[in-house]
């Protein structure tokens, strides 16, 4: 598979140097990186880089464990009345989302369904984070009157006898898998056992970042022309870098972008402010006696979290890697394309932010072909 | 893995895999070689100082990554010389026996008393002990003496004693602590009994070779640190002077032990519990120290640590390189004086952006004396790169200082 994808890199790369109208046949001055650009970008990489493991996931990171998770992750037996895995909102051939505004599990949902590929870099789970583990995050949607319906007695009643705890056992050299809730935790962490091995190859992005790093200049040369004009964008005062921070393009933390969170006439949906108290209520937090591995630095930010008045309408910052492959965007899918995400953000209405928001964030005066490099920046974050 | 065999989603290699197994067999990443030890109970007694050299003690302490050990001798001055090599690494105990084999006779022995009583007009010491001491011998009246001695010079009870004499030392001064010398040889129901019951009892493991054998804990003894997470600690026992030998092997045993427990509880056996006891004793105690306790916010100055208040001194020390998103400890030093009732906290905002951070990271007190305050703030986590502030709030009774430091991440 590495080398089958490895020779498909190289031949769109060899297709795009050779066919991309946008390339450049010199470096121009207008485009040339400034040095405050060229220590920003040095952030943003390498890619990929190591992912932590499952915070109290005592399975993270055990190969057989992660096969587990993946047959579960395409078994439709985790849902009530089996006719939904996680496969079907994650769609492997949908980036691992679902290509609709909202997600639609056995009841209609108000968020977007989010791409899980790169999840295990995240340090909170869901667009509130409501979750503070991929194991425990992943529960959630199989016990969710909205999402699989599921039920901790039947869904033990079906895997008690099943193949799996055979495989489960003779892998750990326990006896038995406890009670139904112990052993749907099992089912659990190795769900995200194997969604933690769900990384984006490099990009062109990431080529380039490395070129520039390695002074290569003729690696440097096969970037867009227009992709870094979009990227001197990105990293200017418009501080669309602040939030969208490091190598994975996101900081982990929760932001007001002046989007609405209305979800119906009469219902907000006030994301990281019930996310926060979720996390501290749920059964399955890092704090409970399911966590496997008790390390107090993963325990402590579930025990320092602080719930403010400015968390109400918040949203975690998503990654922009593999952001062409997981349209729509925002925590309702409320924008289709990336250039309707560049315009809102060129547009916000700077009402919408109160004073304790993030003041960085501020109307831009971006011309139509700005906004066009933008977006063809943020597709060079996609393989 | 078929379902995705035409995917272009990258799984991990091997080696990421195996570096996430080592992460989940290994309870706590902080057990290694590096962590910290606290010896609490060490002799190096006349016959050993002939064997040994003080200089090659302390260079046996050092390989062992000891972070202080209390040591005790017989006579005083094995001690002594260890004090004055190192008095950074050594907390002296003062022992009521002049030689070796006075064990089963010093409680009746008034020139072992009167021994006692000079040394301690000369020396300052943390503690008294290790002395041995069973049953009702505890109430005789030169033991009775060596408590009122204990309580009036403010010296810790290192006690090789027997659950029931432990309890007749308790009762004879409210005031004065005990370390019961190898958890009284006592099985783990009965210390957690008498922990629960005593909360001016201690214990060192010293000698307890079941405690982790084989590198693993048995429950019992496990389920005993977890009741009592501040009140063990560890010990060499060097009751022979070849066992100065095994201090660094002592140690090292124990950290295998020590990683199968929470990262916290086997700090706090490995060296905060010991520290916690003897440390403010023995810092009030020797006017040395006080001066070296003064001195510890210029190291921390010299050490990178940035200056954000002069009266008190306050020293600010973080990560010398500090990732965006990524959670760190932050350390607060404050030297000056009548520093007992004060607190200090820190906190860290944007002020361009209005808004600070998403956490309020636990304070954690690591020494509190008049002179000298040290916290360690845990879990700070800068969300934003950009321009940042340091806000100090230093309280005293009565009054409220903030100090503020800009960085930019």
């Amino acid at each position: 598979m590495f080398i089958n994808h490895k020779l498909n890199r190289t031949l769109l790369l060899m297709f795009a140097v050779l066919f991309t109208p946008d390339r450049p046949l010199k470096a121009e001055s207008t485009e040339e990186l400034t040095p405050r650009e060229i220590a920003l970008i040095t952030a943003f990489g390498p890619w990929p880089i190591p992912v932590p493991a499952d915070a109290g996931n005592e399975f993270s990171g055990l190969a057989w464990a992660e096969d587990l998770g993946e047959q579960l992750f395409h078994d439709k037996s985790l849902s009530g009345d089996s006719t939904l895995s996680c496969a079907s909102c994650h769609n492997p051939g949908l980036g691992f989302s679902d290509g609709r505004t909202v997600a639609i599990g056995k009841r209609a949902h108000v968020r977007n369904t989010q791409s899980i590929i790169n999840v295990g870099y995240n340090r909170w789970f869901g667009w509130d984070g409501g979750a503070d583990s991929l194991w425990a995050a992943s529960l959630r949607p199989i016990l969710s009157e909205v999402e699989m319906q599921g039920s901790i007695p039947v869904i033990a009643a079906r895997f008690r006898h099943s193949e799996l705890i055979e495989v489960i056992l003779r892998n750990t050299g326990a006896a038995e898998v406890g009670t139904d809730e112990q052993l749907l935790v099992t089912i659990g962490k190795l769900l995200g056992a194997y969604q933690r091995t769900l990384v984006s190859p490099q990009t062109d992005f990431d080529r380039f970042r490395d070129a520039v790093l390695s002074n290569n200049s003729i690696e440097q040369q096969r970037y867009p022309v227009a992709a870094r004009r979009g990227l001197k964008l990105f990293f200017s005062n418009a501080n669309c870098h602040v939030c969208h921070f490091g190598p994975g393009f996101t900081n982990g933390e929760f932001h007001d972008i002046g989007r609405p969170f209305f979800t119906t006439i009469g219902q907000v949906d006030s994301g990281r402010f019930d996310g926060i108290k979720r996390v501290i209520s749920d059964p399955y937090n890092l704090t409970s006696d399911f966590n496997g591995t008790k390390r107090p630095a993963d325990i402590r930010k579930t025990t320092t979290v602080k719930i403010t008045q400015s968390n109400f309408g918040q949203w975690k910052t998503p990654t922009l890697r593999n952001l062409t492959k997981t349209a729509p965007y925002m925590h309702d899918g409320s924008l289709s394309t990336l250039r309707e995400v560049v315009d809102s953000y060129a547009e916000i209405d700077p009402t919408r932010l109160h004073s304790q928001g993030e003041s960085i964030l501020k109307p831009q005066n971006w011309s139509d072909q700005d906004r066009l490099d933008l977006v063809r920046f943020l597709e060079t974050l996609s393989h | 893995m078929s379902h995705f065999a035409n995917s272009v989603i990258v799984k991990l290699t091997r080696v990421a895999v195996l570096t996430a197994i080592t992460q989940v067999t290994v309870t706590n990443a902080i057990a290694s070689d590096t962590l910290p030890i606290a010896d609490a109970h060490v002799h190096y007694s006349h016959d050993s100082v002939e064997m040994t050299p003080p200089q090659r003690v302390i260079e046996l302490m050092r390989a062992a990554n000891l972070k202080f050990a209390l040591v005790s001798s017989s006579d005083d001055r094995g001690t002594q010389l260890l004090t004055e090599l190192a008095p950074e690494l050594i907390i002296p105990g003062l022992r009521p026996y002049r030689r070796r084999g006075e064990l089963n006779t010093w409680y009746t022995d008034e020139k072992a008393l009167a021994y006692t009583e000079r040394l301690l007009k000369t020396n300052r010491y943390a503690s008294i002990g290790e002395f041995h001491l069973y049953g009702d011998t505890a109430d005789l009246p030169i033991p009775k003496r060596i408590v009122e001695l204990a309580a009036q010079h403010n010296l810790v009870l290192h006690a090789h004693s027997d659950a029931e004499a432990v309890e007749k030392l308790l009762a004879q001064n409210s005031a004065v602590k005990v370390l019961w010398a190898h958890a009284g040889f006592d099985d783990p129901a009965t210390i957690s009994d008498m922990l629960s019951k005593h909360d001016r009892l201690w214990a060192d493991l010293a000698f307890r070779s079941e405690v982790g054998s084989g590198g693993s804990l048995s429950p019992e003894w496990a389920a005993l640190f977890h009741e009592h997470p501040q009140r063990l600690m560890l010990g060499t026992d060097t009751y022979t002077p070849e066992r100065m030998y095994f201090v660094p092997e002592h140690a090292a045993g124990a950290r295998t032990w020590l990683a199968t427990l929470p990262e916290e509880l086997a700090e706090n056996i490995a060296w905060k519990n010991a520290y916690n006891l003897l440390m403010p004793i023995w810092k009030e105690n020797n006017a040395a120290i006080q001066t070296e306790t003064e001195n510890q916010c210029t190291k921390a100055l010299q050490d990178n640590g940035i200056s954000i208040n002069d009266s008190p001194i306050t020293i600010v020390k973080a990560p010398e390189r500090i990732e965006v998103s990524e959670p760190f400890t932050v350390q607060i030093q404050v030297c000056g004086n009548n520093l007992l009732d004060n607190t200090v906290t820190l906190n860290a905002i944007m002020p361009a952006h209005g808004h600070g951070m998403n956490y309020a990271p636990d304070h954690l007190i690591v020494d509190h004396t008049q002179n000298y305050l040290n916290v360690e703030v845990k879990g700070v986590l800068l969300h934003m790169p950009g321009t940042w502030q340091w806000l100090v709030e230093h309280r005293s009774p009565g009054n409220l200082t903030t100090s503020k430091y800009d960085f930019t991440l």
